[in-house]
Order: structure tokens, then sequence, then C-alpha cells
């Protein structure tokens, strides 16, 4: 069963064809400004390599840190209306307090604070008032163009307050894009507050974004359903993804990790991906990526998202060393092959420190033949020495992981590393996150409201994994390999005592990628 | 004389956390909130009880309710302020400087809130030297001092006077009106005179917390080397001994709000492969009242529980605490006014409901 994983980059755009769990072919290109470019070349020289038809592709998975990027570059951003309920409660708490200035100019045109809101109880926190409907109209007037949130407090437990708001928005204009907190569900209104702003800002762009993709499918007859991997490895379709971009902010990394355990079919180990600009760092557990369970910051802004535990690093191929032996986290990234040393640049790059090493063969060695021996070994020692204690720090009290290091940047250390750390050859070390992309599982989830008195818990949660796994079922995953990753019991004490929302999630590769037994 | 500043607050919210067992509430809001206030206005004065004058007046102003409510209806800036305020013009009484009732969370940091913006100093020390959920268990009330006239302010700027004669009735008065005014209240109270409040406070614990919290802060991520410091820290302490557990994952979580409080269970798995059948089990109260495993009884109030993250060592509430999570489990044995008959009145096991007999440390 063939099936293709695409891994849209900033600098690079790799695919693979995988048959089963084979890795059948890998490309790479050049990644363009527009998406659908980079992927339909990615497409066509994997066509060409393989000299076979995509037709028998039966889906094909995307992984992309076009979003990501979108953020940390403050690029594609539409500001958004950040509609704040439960006047006066939050006063002195704007949307966007502590989030760094230059991405709180791109995300936020304009907060709101209104009445409405309820309290633990389900009571009522405010009036909802004709002067909030004035002020709601008239921001809706003077940004016509400007996505909307709406984060009210206790929406996790009854999300009717934010919904009433959006009805009110689209029956006067009902194309405006808007998000609420009680989609981004768990206790914490800030949090769940920045991830919709975040997710919002993003939604014009992921609409281009996504229609890229297609179109490139389309132009190359592929007729395939189109996948789009999120934060938890598990798949989107592509509309869903056009409403939760947010969703898909650590794809990356989560591929990247997945990638290196199918190339090994290791199920614990310290993973390192070595770039252009970035080192990586990630740990698998069982078969997947470590989650966080910190409050996860995106740029420092507080969230709510489920992501892999990630160390970053300012260490790639690119990072530009300083003259008394420093480096980064400057880097010349994608135009390392103009800029550095070794291709007849002026920029001194940790490349071209490996190349000086002897480490790699790559552009004119001559060039870097002079390097001061000292400069070399301060440069290496140091390099090593942070990648080392990340991977301590990463791997907590199992310090027999076994490290694997990916990426194109991967020579860097290679020769340096300690002699158990497993290298992968190429091209399979550049192409992990397209080979994570292509084994994304699926996720089920069942929630429902129960009363403790008549359905005792364990019944209760028994009787909702059963639906999660039907769940997983509808959309192709293996029931047999399933993993419960999450259960929330959260009490609606409006209701009574002994009223809960039970919610259970799950994933599964999906069916028909059997492991070799 | 020493000051607080704003760039002191990260420490002081860490070491809270840790010292609040669990409960304490979230303390970035706080942090935020009280960063807001100190920087407009200045940093604030931290003051031994010597400072004061004969004729002065403290009083202890803090967040009373359930601490996951915070997270959804979010305080704001000049509510402490204004609660301090009120009980100003109510009571007919000038307020001189303030204290915190528990050093354990986010009520560290909201006397620093308000003083800043009233030009007050606080007093390094607290009532509790921990956190724990109700206001009988104070130093201040197991000294007999009278709670009130004490302030409640509700989110909406409601306020109530009390005046009880004891604080079990004061605690269970001001507890309905909290429940009845959103859950969470900011209330001004136990009123004390210089040397009143020398004789029944936790001296120097903001200090103290201070000093925890930049252990946390210096050492993250290297759990080992944290807890030699904490170690080392608490045996020149006035807390008792200092226990390591072991760690465990997270199974599963209940929780629910009763009776105005946090109150739930959690089920860890245990990480040391010897220990696989032997499941720990931490009982919650607001805060972390006592922690199991399997059948023996590790730890009870009114000794302090601590969970850590065991990747980052970071110190977490309860209502933070979720299925997958790995967490070390620490024990820190009661100051010595905790462990007074007097005291045991109060916070002894059996005031939580539970039925294991305290064993100290």
């Amino acid at each position: 069963m063939k099936r293709i994983g695409i891994d849209v980059g900033g600098t690079h755009t790799d695919a693979v064809l995988m048959n089963g769990t084979e890795l059948v072919e890998g490309v790479k290109v050049p990644s363009s400004d527009q998406v659908q470019v980079s992927v339909m070349a990615a497409l066509d020289a994997l066509a060409e390599t393989t000299k076979q038809t995509l037709r028998e592709v039966q889906y094909i998975t995307i992984g992309t840190t076009q979003f990501t990027n979108a953020v940390v570059q403050r690029r594609h951003l539409t500001p958004v209306i950040a509609v704040r309920l439960g006047k006066p409660t939050g006063a002195g708490l704007p949307p966007g307090i502590r989030w760094p200035e230059s991405l709180q100019r791109c995300a936020v045109k304009e907060w709101l604070h209104l009445g409405g809101g309820r309290q633990l109880s389900g009571e009522c926190l405010s009036p909802w008032t004709s002067n909030d409907e004035t002020q709601l109209l008239s921001a809706l007037n003077r940004h016509p163009d400007s996505p909307v949130t709406i984060a009210s407090p206790f929406s996790i437990l009854n999300a009717e307050d934010e919904e009433n708001v959006a009805q009110f928005i689209w029956s006067v204009d009902p194309q405006r894009i808007i998000t609420l907190s009680s989609e981004f569900g768990e206790l914490g209104l800030i949090e769940r507050e920045n991830a919709s702003i975040l997710n919002a800002a993003l939604r014009p762009y992921a609409a281009k974004v996504i229609a890229g993709f297609e179109i490139a499918l389309k132009e190359r007859s592929v007729g395939c359903p189109l996948l789009i991997s999120q934060n938890d490895g598990t798949l989107l379709h592509a509309d869903q993804v056009t409403r939760f971009p947010a969703l898909t902010f650590s794809s990356g990394p989560t591929n990247s990790i997945r990638g290196a355990a199918a190339v090994t079919s290791l199920q614990d180990a310290v993973v390192i991906d070595i770039g252009g600009t970035t080192t990586d760092i990630g740990v698998l557990r069982a078969g997947s990526p470590r989650q966080s369970h910190r409050v996860v910051e995106i740029e420092t802004v507080r969230t709510n998202f489920r992501m892999p535990d990630i160390v970053a690093l300012g260490l790639g191929g690119g990072t530009m060393v300083h003259p008394d032996g420093s480096f980064g986290p400057d880097s010349v990234g994608f135009e390392l092959t103009s800029k550095a040393k070794i291709f007849g640049g002026s920029t001194l790059t940790l490349t071209d420190i490996a190349v000086a090493a002897g480490r790699m063969s790559l552009g004119d060695p001559s060039r870097v033949a002079g390097l001061d021996k000292a400069l070399i070994n301060k440069v290496e020692a140091h390099m090593l020495f942070l990648v080392e204690k990340h991977v301590r720090h990463m791997s907590g009290e199992h310090k027999e992981l076994p490290v694997i290091v990916v990426g194109g940047g991967a020579h860097l250390i290679q020769g340096l590393a300690q002699p158990s750390w497993i290298f992968l050859p190429n091209p399979s070390s550049g192409l992990v996150n397209a080979v994570g992309a292509s084994i994304a599982e699926v996720s089920g989830h069942a929630q429902d409201i129960v009363n403790l008195n008549s359905e005792p818990r364990e019944a209760a949660l028994e009787r909702l994994t059963n639906l999660a796994k039907d769940h997983i079922t509808s959309k192709g995953g293996d029931v047999q390999r399933m993993n419960i990753i999450d259960i929330q019991e959260t009490q609606l004490p409006y209701v009574g005592d002994d009223w809960f929302k039970f919610q259970v999630r799950a994933k599964s590769p999906l069916l028909i990628q059997s492991i070799k037994a | 004389m020493k000051t607080i500043e704003a760039s002191d607050l990260a420490a002081l919210s860490m070491g809270s956390v840790f010292l609040a067992t669990g409960g304490g509430g979230d303390p970035w809001l706080s942090v935020v909130l009280a960063e807001e206030a100190l920087a407009k206005h200045g940093p604030v004065p931290l003051i031994d009880p010597d400072k004061l004058k004969n004729d002065d007046v403290v009083v202890a102003v803090g967040g009373v309710g359930a601490p996951s409510v915070s997270l959804e209806m979010l305080p704001s800036l000049t509510e402490p302020m204004n609660a301090v305020r009120a009980f100003e013009i109510q009571t007919d009484i000038n307020v001189s400087a303030l204290i915190s009732f528990e050093i354990g969370g986010a009520n560290s940091l909201m006397p620093l809130q308000a003083a800043a913006m009233l030009g007050y100093p606080v007093i390094d020390g607290d009532g509790m030297g921990r956190a724990l959920p109700e206001a009988q268990m104070m130093t201040f009330a197991i000294h007999g001092i009278a709670p009130t006239p004490a302030l409640a302010m509700d989110f909406a700027g409601n306020t109530r006077l009390f005046q009880n004669l004891d604080s079990t009735s004061y605690e269970i008065q001001l507890r309905q009106w909290t429940e009845l005014h959103g859950g969470m209240v900011t209330t001004v109270e136990h009123p004390m005179s210089r040397n009143t409040l020398k004789q029944a406070m936790v001296p120097g614990s903001l200090s103290f917390a201070l000093e925890i919290g930049q252990h946390l802060l210096d050492h993250q991520g290297h759990v080992e080397a944290l807890l030699e410091q904490l170690r080392a820290s608490f045996q020149s302490s006035i807390y008792g001994r200092f226990v390591v557990f072991g760690s465990g994952q997270v199974q599963r979580v209940e929780r629910r709000v009763e009776g105005g409080f946090d109150v739930g269970r959690i089920a860890l798995s245990p990480l040391e492969e010897k220990k696989r059948g032997l499941p720990f089990e931490l009982f919650v109260k607001n805060e972390f009242i006592q922690l199991n495993q399997a059948d023996r009884v590790l730890a009870t109030v009114p000794d302090l529980i601590v969970a850590l993250d065991l990747e980052s060592g970071e110190p977490l509430n309860a209502e933070r605490i979720a299925y997958g999570q790995r967490l070390v489990l620490l024990g820190i044995g009661a100051p010595p006014h905790y462990r007074t008959d007097a005291a045991l009145q109060v916070v002894s096991p059996a005031c939580f409901g539970l039925k294991a007999p305290y064993r100290p440390l």
C-alpha cells in the first residue's frame, strides 16, 4: 500500500514514497515562497525518481512548519479583535499581556472587555448589555478584515456565552472568521485565549496554504485524501487545518522524532535533529514523542497546547561562528551555499569548521585551510558540550537511552560524538521528517456528561473508551495498538454534585501500516 | 532597608508555590499583577515587626476560595487595594503595614500588590509558613487573635464586614459568603499590634520563600542538584526533616469543588522498578494533605507534601497535575508551631477528615 509523506520546511521540501513500512524513495527540493510550487516540485521529483505514477497512492500526508514559522517570523498573521467576556474580572490583564511586543502587535488589533461570562456555579457573571453590543459592532465595522476571538470565564463548562456572541456576530457578518476559546478547551482562561488568538490570526493564511496544497495535488492529478499532521502526530483533514492551524505548530519536531523511530525501529531514544539553523532535541518514549506537560510556551506566550517536549538550540549548519569561538544563534540558514567560506562567501559557519576539521567534504576546503586549529578545537568542544548537556537533561533519569542523530547538519558532530550515538545514513537522515509525516496516526475521542450516582466511574470510562475506539476505527486506525493519551474528568457544579464531564482521547497507528513481526 | 522589587517576584513565586504544597493557586497571574503594581508604584519595603510603632496596626490580606476559580474568573489589579481601603473606611482603623496570611502560593504576592499601590510596607513573615485551606489554621488564630473585624470583597466590588468571636465561626461564614460570590474573594482580617504580631507570626517566611525560589530557578532541569540545595536550606530552617519519597507517573486524577474547596485524589505508579506494585496516592483538599504508598501512610498534614515535575524540578499545584505527568514526591516536617497541642487541635489529619494519625516526619 503506497503513501507519500511530505515535509514542507523553510529551506527544503522533502517527499518520501512509502510502501508499507518500506522507504521506497525520497527526494529533497528547495522550498519556494509559494507552498504549491514546493509541493508540486517535490511530487514531480518523486515521480521522476521512482518512475512511478502517483495515481496508486492511497493518501498523502503533509507536515509543515509554515504556521510555526509565521509566528516566529511575525509574518502572514492577521491581527484579531480579541473579545473577553466577564467584565470586570480580569481588569488589568488584557489579552496579549506579557506577549513579546512584536508578536502582540501582529496578532491583536483591539481588545474588547465586555459583559457576560459565567461563575463556577454556572450563574451569569455579569450582564451582557446593549452597550456591549454597540462596542462589538463598532469594532467589527472599524476592522472589517480582522478575525475575532471570544474568551469567556468557565466556557470549558458552558460554551453558550461564547457561542451566543459568535451567533450575534455572524448575524451581521456571516463571513467573519471566529475562534472560540472553548475550542481549545482546558482549564485556564489566559492559556485558552492565547491559543485562540494565535489560531485566529493564522486562519486567513491557513486558508491560502491549504488551498495551495490542494491546487498542487489537483495539478498533478492526485485524487487521494490530503491529510495534515498535527502537534501530537495524528492526522487532520485539510479543512480542519483551515480552522485550526495552531494545532500543527509542533508537527515538524513530532515527525522527526517519529521518523527516527521508524527508521531505526527503536521505541525509546533521545533524538537530535540538526538542521540549517537549529538543533531540536526530543525524546521518544514507547514509540511516541514525550509530551511536555508544563504550560507550553510558543515564543514565550503561555498556551495549553499538548506538544512534544523539545529543546531547541541555536546550532545548525549555517550557524555563524564569532571570532572569539562562540557561535549562534544567528545563522545564514538556506544561504549557506553562497555565504559560507567554503562556497566563496565571507561568513564563517559551523559547516566551515566541520570542513576545516576534516569531518565533511563540501565546497572548497582550501578556503578554510588556514583556520586557527585552536579556534576549531574550541568551537567543536563547545558544540559537543552543549549537545551532550541537553541530551543529559532530556534523558532525565533514563541515562541509558540510545541517542539518534538526524538532519542535514548531523555531520557537524559525527566523529566528535560518542561512538554509541546512532547516526542515520544518508539519505534517510535528511528525510526523517517526511517519513514521520507518512506514518502519522489517527486520534479518536469521546466525551459525555456522566452522573456518578447512576453510572460508576469505571463503567463510564469503559464506555467512553469504547466510543473512542469506534471513532478510531472509523478513521482507519488499528484499535489493537490503541493508546489512551488523555482522560479528563471535570465536575459540573451547576448541574449538581455528582455530574461530571468525562473526556477520553486515544490514538493508534493506521491499520494499513503493520510493523514487521 | 530591605525592599522587594519587581525582579524578585519570579523567585518569590517559585518558592511560594513550593511551600504551597499543591494549593495556593496559580502564581502566574498574581506575579503579573504584582509586577504591574510594583512597576507602576515602586518597590515595597520588607520590614520586621520591630520597625513598627506601638500603636501601628497590621492586617493580613489575601484571597480566599478554591484556587482553580482564579484560572477562569481572573483577578483584577485594584481589588486588594480596594479591599484594604474599604476595611479602613468601614472599621475606622488606620492600617500601617500588611502581612500575608499564607506564604504558600499566590497569597504571598497579594499583600505586595496592595502595598505597592497603597504605599505601605509588608512584614517579613506570614501566618502559616505553608498553605492550608481554612482560616482557623493560621498561627494568628492558634494564638487566639481575633480574626475580625474583617472585610471580604467580591469580584463585583460588593463587601461584607465580619464581626466574629472565634475563628471557626468566621471561617464558616466567610466560606459561605465566598461560595455565593463567585468562589474567590479578597479578605482583610486579623488586625494586630506590633507585640501580638511578633508572638503569633511565622518569622522570616517571605525571605525564606525567596531563598527556596532562587534555588528552584537556579537548578531548573537538574533535579538531583536541586534536591541537595533544598535539603541544605531546610536543614538550617525552622522546618523539620526533608524526605524524598520517590517518583511516580500520574495514572488518574479525580477532582471536584466541594464546599468551596478543590477536593481530589491523584494516583501514581512508581517509576522505580522495585516499587512497581506499590502505587502512590495523593489526597487533596486545596493542598496535598496525605500521601500513601500501597497501604502505608507516608506523610500527612501538618507536615508539608510537595510534588515536583521530574524533568524540570518545578513545583506543581494540584490543579495543574494531569494524566501522564511524572513527579518527584517530597515530605518536609512542619515547623514547631504546628506540632503544639493547641495547633494540632486544628491541623491534625482528623481536622481534614482523614483517619490516619499524625506521625511527624
